[in-house]
């Protein structure tokens, strides 16, 4: 399997291959001397003679559609987000993002909760910073402010209705 | 006697008071709500009673299913943990009505101290120095307005019947002072069932200093020394440490009869704590009693010896303090990092979802508080606090160094939590050097943030154990993992041991 893996600054070729009984990774399309062991979501990998203990998981909600899987790792109490992009289907997630109507915010849940207040209406002109809606998740609530300033074309969610992560909140015009 | 406890509650305190139970031969029963029928205190209790659905609402704060759950099991006292029904004194009267043991302090010391304005009133009287407030909770903003006018901005908006942090706001204009009294409100509500709310100076450049106590039924009160629990986000506390730096011990000892004197004139008994906050001068402002263990308490456990839980029940069951005042010599450092399932990368926002792995750190002077198992799923009806991660050290760099160490080797996947966050605080040379006060967090945190990502090497690794672990999940990769194709576990383990029989000594 050869993946391209966007790890923060990082991009770098991996390909994994099972020879002679064990796990062999390139890096770069070289035989390096990468060694690897552990299995599931704990494992080691050994680079230039030093061993990373990492903890891996696949993002949620990252179901590898266009050829891109996400998975968040926790390497010496530090965390990235590895994109594994398969090279086979370059149509990978970029375009996408960028495909929002110009002149339009989404405002997205950034967690899953319980929307308990709605505090604009359709038509509202907001400010930058201004609170649209109320999300309480683990017994916090959570204003969630207009990103810019706007007028609010929609709003999605009434009170007392749960989120999901990402799910679409209020659309603001922006101005 | 106590003979048998009803533990109203989850999580790691629950877990934490059902060690109590079988370090005293006591039998441990712990409520549950139905989503935490597996979780690990159930399990290493002697019974679990379902008291209800994962709302806490309809669960560990119902007053009800929590006594009946306490008769029918047959236990003889209730230990409510922290949050939920610790500080509810209608709860604590209703348990003593049914016959059984409150494990903790009287109703009518809860009274006296747990409405946050009443509490000021009673120790400025006892001659405790108390923060420039509002006198009385307000049923609107109008009150708190006018204070903040006469007294000037930045004030703090509080639940009157809170603590925690919760319902807490600062309002730094007259503009942001309506909208923070409404959330306020609406949190303290949720939180404690009462909005009511008032309004404090906010003093600025201070430390937050807590004294924990302990006093019997037989008059004995004890202090055991201070924690600072400055390391704040937003009112959350997420790092304590005992002793502080900033308490000579003088401050200690002045400190200690300041809080000895709200325990008297509150008629308090079991643990509390007594918070103050410390100016720059070193002058110490009551803040407010917390009639309850509290979270951090096991850093005052690691440096003084004692086992809070164990003297809570003890006192609870009539028995005199099996320790005095002069007994209590505070011996090392202990920190305690709060790990949360929360992402410090992106706003602290809750993470709930399934921990797929766990590896817990532990080795010398490391204690972990935690009833998190692989495979248990983080709700969103709960607290974000996953473990209580503990150090403790002959001096402050020793814990340093082993809090560091400790963070390192604890692995958690599924979930995002605060561990980058704690690993990046402890290398800064601010907190090794003490220099920080209860803004710091807040104002240093973009800063803080900002380089919690995984770079060089370490971001080499990540790559690579995702590219394993979506090779092991495509078909390709099905064998993977495994220690030789073709051959199960038991033929592999065979073979190794015919190997063995070959082989000289000491090559197996």
């Amino acid at each position: 399997m050869k993946v391209i893996a966007q790890a923060g600054a990082q991009e770098l070729v991996i390909e994994v291959a099972r020879r002679s009984g064990h796990t062999a990774v390139s890096l770069e399309g070289r035989d390096s001397t990468v060694e690897v062991s552990g299995r599931g979501s704990l494992r080691s990998v050994t680079l230039g003679g030093r061993t990373h203990e990492a903890a891996v998981w696949p993002v949620a909600g990252s179901d590898g559609a266009r050829g891109v899987r996400s998975y968040d790792v926790l390497v010496a109490g530090r965390v990235v987000t590895v994109r594994l992009v398969d090279p086979l289907r370059q149509g990978n997630g970029r375009a996408e993002e960028a495909a929002t109507a110009e002149g339009t915010v989404e405002i997205r849940a950034v967690m899953p909760g319980k929307v308990t207040t709605v505090l604009k209406a359709v038509g509202d002109e907001v400010e930058a910073g201004a609170g649209l809606l109320v999300i309480e998740a683990m017994k916090m609530e959570n204003e969630i402010p207009a990103p810019r300033k706007g007028t609010v074309a929609s709003i999605l969610k009434a009170p007392g209705e749960a989120v999901e992560a990402g799910a679409l909140l209020v659309v603001l015009e922006a101005r | 006697m106590i003979r048998r406890i009803l533990i109203a509650n989850r999580g790691e305190i629950a877990l934490r008071v059902v060690r109590a139970c079988r370090d005293l031969g006591i039998s441990p029963v712990v409520a549950h709500s139905d989503v935490d029928r597996d979780s690990l205190p159930v399990r290493l209790a002697d019974a679990g009673v379902a008291i209800g659905p994962a709302p806490a609402r309809s669960s560990y704060l119902d007053r009800q299913a929590v006594i009946a759950a306490a008769k029918t099991s047959g236990c003889d006292a209730v230990h409510p943990g922290y949050g939920f029904l610790s500080e509810n004194p209608e709860f604590a009267q209703a348990v003593e009505r049914a016959g059984l043991v409150f494990i903790g302090p009287p109703a009518s010391a809860m009274h006296a101290v747990g409405d946050k304005v009443e509490a000021r009133r009673l120790m400025s009287k006892a001659g405790v120095p108390i923060i420039p407030g509002l006198e009385e909770r307000s049923a609107d903003g109008e009150a708190i307005a006018a204070f903040a006018r006469r007294a000037g901005y930045p004030i703090l908006i509080k639940a009157a019947a809170g603590g925690g942090g919760k319902g807490m706001r600062v309002v730094r204009s007259e503009a942001e002072l309506q909208p923070a009294v409404r959330l306020a409100r609406s949190e303290a509500k949720g939180a404690f069932g009462d909005d009511g709310v008032y309004a404090e100076k906010l003093l600025e450049g201070v430390r937050h200093v807590e004294i924990q106590v302990i006093a019997d039924a037989h008059g004995n009160a004890v202090h055991l020394g201070e924690r600072e629990c400055s390391l704040q986000r937003r009112h959350q506390k997420l790092v304590e440490e005992a002793p502080s730096l900033a308490v000579t011990p003088d401050l200690r000892r002045r400190m200690g009869e300041l809080a000895l004197l709200a325990v008297r004139a509150s008629g308090y008994r079991n643990a509390g704590t007594v918070e103050f906050l410390l100016d720059r001068e070193g002058n110490p402002w009551f803040m407010e009693v917390n009639a309850r263990l509290q979270v951090e308490h096991p850093v005052t456990e690691l440096v003084t010896g004692i086992d809070l839980v164990r003297a809570q029940i003890e006192v609870a069951s009539g028995r005199p303090l099996s320790f005095r005042q002069e007994d209590i010599s505070p011996c090392g450092w202990a920190i305690e990092c709060r790990i949360l399932a929360e992402d410090p990368a992106s706003g602290f926002h809750p993470c709930p979802g399934r921990v797929t792995a766990l590896r817990l750190p532990a080795g010398p002077g490391v204690r972990v508080d935690t009833a998190l198992q692989a495979g248990d799923e983080i709700s969103l009806h709960y607290d974000a606090m996953i473990a209580k991660l503990l150090a403790w050290g002959r001096d402050r760099d020793e814990a340093i160094r082993r809090m560091r160490r400790a963070l390192l080797e604890f692995q958690v996947a599924g979930i995002r939590t605060t561990i980058p966050f704690h690993v990046e605080l402890m290398g800064r040379e601010d907190f090794a050097a003490g220099r920080f006060d209860i803004a710091w967090v807040d104002r240093t945190l973009p800063d803080l943030t900002s380089k919690l990502e995984a770079d060089g090497d370490g971001a080499v690794a990540a790559a690579i154990a995702a590219a394993l672990m979506a090779f092991e999940r495509s078909g390709a990769g099905a064998a993977a993992g495994r220690p030789a194709p073709g051959l199960s576990p038991w033929a592999e383990a065979g073979r190794r041991a015919q190997m063995s029989g070959r082989l000289p000594k000491g090559w197996a």
